[in-house]
C-alpha cells in the first residue's frame, strides 16, 4: 500500500491502515517525543498524544506537501502543548534583545545521538522547548514566542543559555571521555 | 568547529527512537480515537447500506407511481357503467374473433340468450326512428321492465376491420345489430354519420328519459384502428358531434407505459411512439372529460391496433 492510499484508509477510520500508519512513523514520532520530553514516560504521554491527533485529525490533511512533515508538525504542537500543560514552572528571564553570540563545539566530538539526547533531556524544560524549537526544527524566535507564551526576548534569552549549558556539559563530559 | 546548535541538529533531526509495543494498544484504546472511528465506520456503512437504500426506494416509488396509473384507478361503479360502443357492423369472421379478448368471449357465450331474446324489438324500434329519440327512450322504457336487470361487463365486440366495401356487402346481407347489441343498450343511429358508427346511451341514464338525458354527449369509441395511412381508420381517436369539453386521453401499451396523450379531442394517435410504429395488439385508453352538465367523467377500455 503506498503511504497515499493509507492516509486514505486512516481518514476512513479504518484500523488496519491505522496500525500501517503507526508503525511507519512511531520510531520518528518517538524520536521527537524523546528530545522535547525530560525522561522516557513523558515522552510517551507525547508519543500518544501525536498519535491520537494524527488519527483523528487525518481526515484534514489535504495531500498538500509532505505526510511526514505534517506529521512532525503535529509532534512539535503536541509536545508545545504537553509543555505547557505539564510544566508549570516559569522561568524569569532577562529578556536579550542583541543577536545572540554563536557557541562553538567541535563536530569531531565523540559523542552519540544519545548522548546528544541525554544532555537536551537534562536541560530545565524552558530551555530545552526552545533550544529543541529553534535549533532543530528551525522555528524563529517570534513563532516560538508566540507557541510557548513567552516574550520573544526571553525565547532568545533562554535559547542563548541552553546553549551555554550544553557546552558546558559537552565539555566536562569531554574530558571524562578524555580520561 | 562547529556552532553548537547545528551539531545537534544534524545529530538529533533525524533521531528515532523504538516506542515500546505497548503504546499502540494505549493509542488505539484513547477515546477520541475510538469515537473517530466509531463515526467513520458510522459513515462507511451509511454508505454502503444508504445507496442500495436510497435505489431500493426510488424503485418502490417508481413502481408506486407506475401501478397508481389512472388505468388501475378507474372507480370499480365506474367501470360497471355500460357505455358499450356498438358498431353497426355485424361480427366478422375469422378476423374479429381472432382478437376478441378471452373475457368477453366467455361472457359474451353465457349472456347470448338474453341478448337474443330482447333485442331484435330494441333494435328494430330504434332503426326506424333514427331522428326520434323521445320515441325511442319510450320504447326502451316499455322494454325495461322485460328486460334482464343484470350488468353486462361484456366488452364490446371489436370492430369490423375490412374494407369498406365489404362491409357494404355485407351490410345488404345480415341485419345489423343482430349479434352485438347488450341487453340494457340503446342502439341509435347517428342520421348524419358514417352508416357504420352507432352511438349507444347507458341504460341507466336513457331509463329516466330526462330532457337533460338529450344533452348527453354522444361519443364514439372505435375498437380498433389500422394506421395504414389508407386515409381510413388511421388514428385512434374519439369521435363526437360535438367538442368534448376537458378531454384528456390517454393510451398505454399493454405493459402499461403511457405511450400516448392529447388533450385536444379532434386529435388521434396514429400508432406510433417517439416514431416508432408501435406492434399490433391490444392497447388501453382512458378518457377523461366532462359531460355537457359539466360532470367529469372516465372512460376506459381496450381497442386493438390493426397492421
Amino acid at each position: 500500500m503506498t503511504e497515499e492510499e493509507i492516509v486514505k484508509g486512516c481518514q476512513a477510520g479504518k484500523e488496519r491502515c491505522q496500525k500501517m500508519l503507526y508503525d511507519r512513523f512511531s520510531s520518528l514520532v518517538m524520536g521527537i517525543s524523546m528530545r522535547y520530553a525530560k525522561n522516557r514516560d513523558d515522552a510517551q504521554d507525547i508519543f500518544q498524544d501525536v498519535f491520537v491527533r494524527v488519527f483523528v485529525s487525518i481526515k484534514h490533511f489535504k495531500f498538500l506537501g509532505s505526510f511526514e512533515g505534517w506529521v512532525r508538525k503535529i509532534a512539535v504542537n503536541s509536545a508545545v502543548s504537553w509543555y505547557r500543560q505539564e510544566v508549570k514552572e516559569k522561568t524569569v528571564d532577562i529578556d536579550m534583545e542583541a543577536d545572540i553570540p554563536d557557541v562553538m563545539v567541535d563536530e569531531e566530538l565523540p559523542f552519540t545521538e544519545g548522548d546528544l539526547l541525554g544532555l537536551i533531556q537534562e536541560l530545565p524544560s524552558g530551555y530545552r522547548m526552545v533550544f529543541n524549537l529553534f535549533a532543530i526544527e528551525g522555528y524563529k524566535h517570534e513563532e516560538i514566542a508566540e507557541m510557548l507564551g513567552c516574550s520573544v526576548g526571553t525565547s532568545r534569552s533562554q535559547y542563548f543559555k541552553a546553549k551555554k549549558s550544553l557546552k558546558k556539559r559537552i565539555v566536562e563530559k569531554y574530558k571524562q571521555v578524555e580520561i | 568547529m562547529k556552532e553548537i546548535g547545528e551539531y545537534f541538529k544534524d545529530k538529533l533531526e533525524g533521531l528515532e527512537s523504538q516506542p515500546a509495543d505497548l503504546l499502540w494498544d494505549k493509542v488505539r484504546k484513547d477515546p477520541a480515537m475510538r469515537r473517530f472511528n466509531r463515526i467513520q465506520r458510522f459513515k462507511r456503512w451509511s454508505l454502503y447500506v444508504g445507496v442500495p437504500a436510497v435505489v431500493v426506494l426510488v424503485t418502490a416509488i417508481t413502481w408506486y407511481y407506475r401501478s397508481s396509473d389512472p388505468v388501475d384507478q378507474i372507480p370499480v361503479t365506474e367501470k360497471q357503467e355500460t357505455h358499450q360502443v356498438l358498431i353497426s357492423e355485424p361480427l366478422n369472421s375469422d378476423l374479429t374473433e381472432s382478437v376478441v379478448p378471452i373475457s368477453s368471449a366467455i361472457s359474451q357465450s353465457q349472456e347470448q340468450p338474453a341478448v337474443q331474446k330482447t333485442e331484435p324489438q330494441i333494435s328494430s324500434q330504434t332503426v326506424k326512428t333514427p331522428h326520434n329519440q323521445e320515441v325511442v327512450y319510450s320504447e326502451v322504457d316499455k322494454k325495461r321492465g322485460e328486460i334482464t336487470n343484470e350488468k353486462s361487463d361484456i366488452l364490446p365486440l371489436p370492430h369490423n376491420y375490412k374494407s369498406q366495401k365489404e362491409k357494404r356487402e355485407k351490410q345488404q346481407n345480415i341485419e345489423p345489430q343482430k349479434e352485438i347489441a347488450q341487453p340494457q343498450s340503446t342502439l341509435v343511429t347517428h342520421p348524419t354519420s358514417d352508416p357504420e358508427v352507432t352511438f349507444v346511451e347507458d341504460a341507466t341514464s336513457l331509463a329516466h328519459t330526462d330532457p337533460e338525458v338529450e344533452d348527453e354527449l354522444k361519443i364514439f369509441i372505435p375498437r380498433g384502428f389500422t394506421p395504414n395511412y389508407d386515409g381510413e381508420n388511421d388514428f385512434f381517436r374519439v369521435y363526437s358531434e360535438q367538442e368534448i369539453p376537458h378531454f384528456e386521453l390517454y393510451i398505454y401499451d399493454r405493459s402499461g407505459s403511457l405511450i400516448y396523450s392529447s388533450k385536444e379531442w379532434s386529435e388521434g394517435w396514429d400508432g406510433t411512439c417517439q416514431g416508432r410504429e408501435m406492434p399490433m395488439g391490444v392497447y388501453v385508453y382512458y378518457l377523461k372529460y366532462n359531460t355537457l352538465q359539466g360532470d367529469p367523467k372516465v372512460k376506459k377500455g381496450t381497442f386493438n391496433l390493426i397492421r
